[in-house]
């Protein structure tokens, strides 16, 4: 019996998103989805309801199986002394477009995954933390990060204050 | 420059990141077998109304719609758009030569040797190199050429079996290759002997 992929384009292009999120780079991303997707196919599991998440997450490990072969290691930073709540001051930062890409070449590929969560997919920290299994801190964490990288980019005057 | 909500410009730019069309159907032709076998309860769900469902298909599939959709059809379709997203996605190569010897004595994991095929003559190429690949789940050799207008082209070579390629047209016996327009390229695919070939070049 031949398996074959049963997924609309709009879900198909979110899981490319998603995996560009990881990669950083198109290209790679496609790979990754690619190989996701025969993975996915190749395993026997019947019945699968939402293969949407079910490829997402072969590509989430397939991604950071990889880094770890890479020897890529990431540390998160997490400071206790920070109960800002990052999710609101992100909200209000105004940002060009030269700048963004500039930041998004910076971020870990972790920074990227909670960033395209939160703002690709309109995630709160919570949904965040409950799918990627990470605490809600972490998130808020990597969210704070963009948000002094931001504010490191412009000059005070340009940021308005933030 | 004009400033947007961080959240806003974000998911401008992701939504600005989407599959190209081959890149879609690229997907969604992958395909692969599965051994899965029924088991006791799926087969309590085949009821006479699927058996007579199917006969129906069966009849369907003798008119003249099951001809221009055969199976066989479909393979060889999956295959162009296998090469033709690879064309377009402009991997870099393994080997950089001008030399088929050396491209020959680089490609020792293919059970064949690969070779310039009499259906390249007259078109005027330049080899510049190539990578190891895999066409339909199986190791091929992708090289590149250049055309005299300087465009790419790509050239496929693999160990045909019918399981993997279907029915392919075979120039040894006097068939002509076949030729699919896709999105502006003009695909070519045959086999010689044992050996498939699929050229994807820019439609002139």
């Amino acid at each position: 019996m031949t398996k074959v992929l049963s997924i609309d384009r709009e879900s198909l292009n979110k899981l490319f998103r998603y995996c560009f999120s990881l990669c950083k780079q198109r290209e790679d991303a496609y790979d990754l989805l690619h190989d996701s997707v025969e993975k996915y196919l190749q395993q026997s599991r019947p019945n699968v309801t939402n293969q949407f998440a079910f490829i997402k997450r072969i590509a989430r490990n397939r991604f950071y199986d990889q880094q770890r072969r890479k020897k890529v290691v990431q540390f998160d930073v997490f400071d206790e002394d920070e109960f800002v709540d990052s999710e609101s001051d992100l909200e209000k930062i105004m940002v060009d477009k030269l700048t963004l890409n500039r930041i998004w070449q910076l971020l870990s590929a972790s920074e990227r995954e909670v960033i395209y969560l939160w703002a690709g997919e309109g995630l709160s920290a919570s949904e965040i933390a409950s799918e990627l299994s990470i605490p809600r801190a972490t998130v808020l964490s990597r969210l704070r990060r963009l948000r002094l990288r931001i504010a490191r980019d412009y000059s005070s005057d340009q940021f308005g204050g933030i | 420059m004009v400033k947007k909500p961080l959240r806003s410009a974000l998911k401008e730019k992701f939504e600005n990141e989407c599959l190209s069309e081959i890149e879609i159907s690229s997907l969604e032709s992958i395909s692969v077998e599965s051994s899965e076998r029924l088991n006791h309860s799926n087969k309590k769900f085949i009821t006479w109304g699927a058996i007579a469902a199917s006969v129906l298909l069966a009849i369907a599939l003798t008119t003249q719609t099951y001809f221009f959709n055969s199976p066989n059809h479909a393979l060889q379709n999956r295959i162009v758009r296998e090469v033709l997203t690879n064309h377009l996605k402009i991997t870099s190569l393994d080997i950089e030569t001008s030399s088929i010897n050396e491209i020959r004595q680089y490609f020792d994991r293919l059970n064949f040797a690969p070779y310039l095929s009499s259906q390249l003559k007259g078109i005027g190429l330049k080899l510049v190199g190539g990578r190891y690949c895999t066409l339909q789940g199986v190791i091929a050799s992708h090289l590149r050429f250049l055309d005299h207008s300087g465009n790419i082209v790509t050239y496929y070579q693999a160990h045909y079996d019918q399981t993997h390629f279907g029915e392919i047209a075979n120039v040894s016996l006097g068939e002509k290759p076949k030729i699919v327009y896709d999105h502006g390229y003009a695909m070519t695919i045959w086999r010689e002997g044992n050996v498939v070939s699929v050229l994807a070049r820019a439609k002139s």
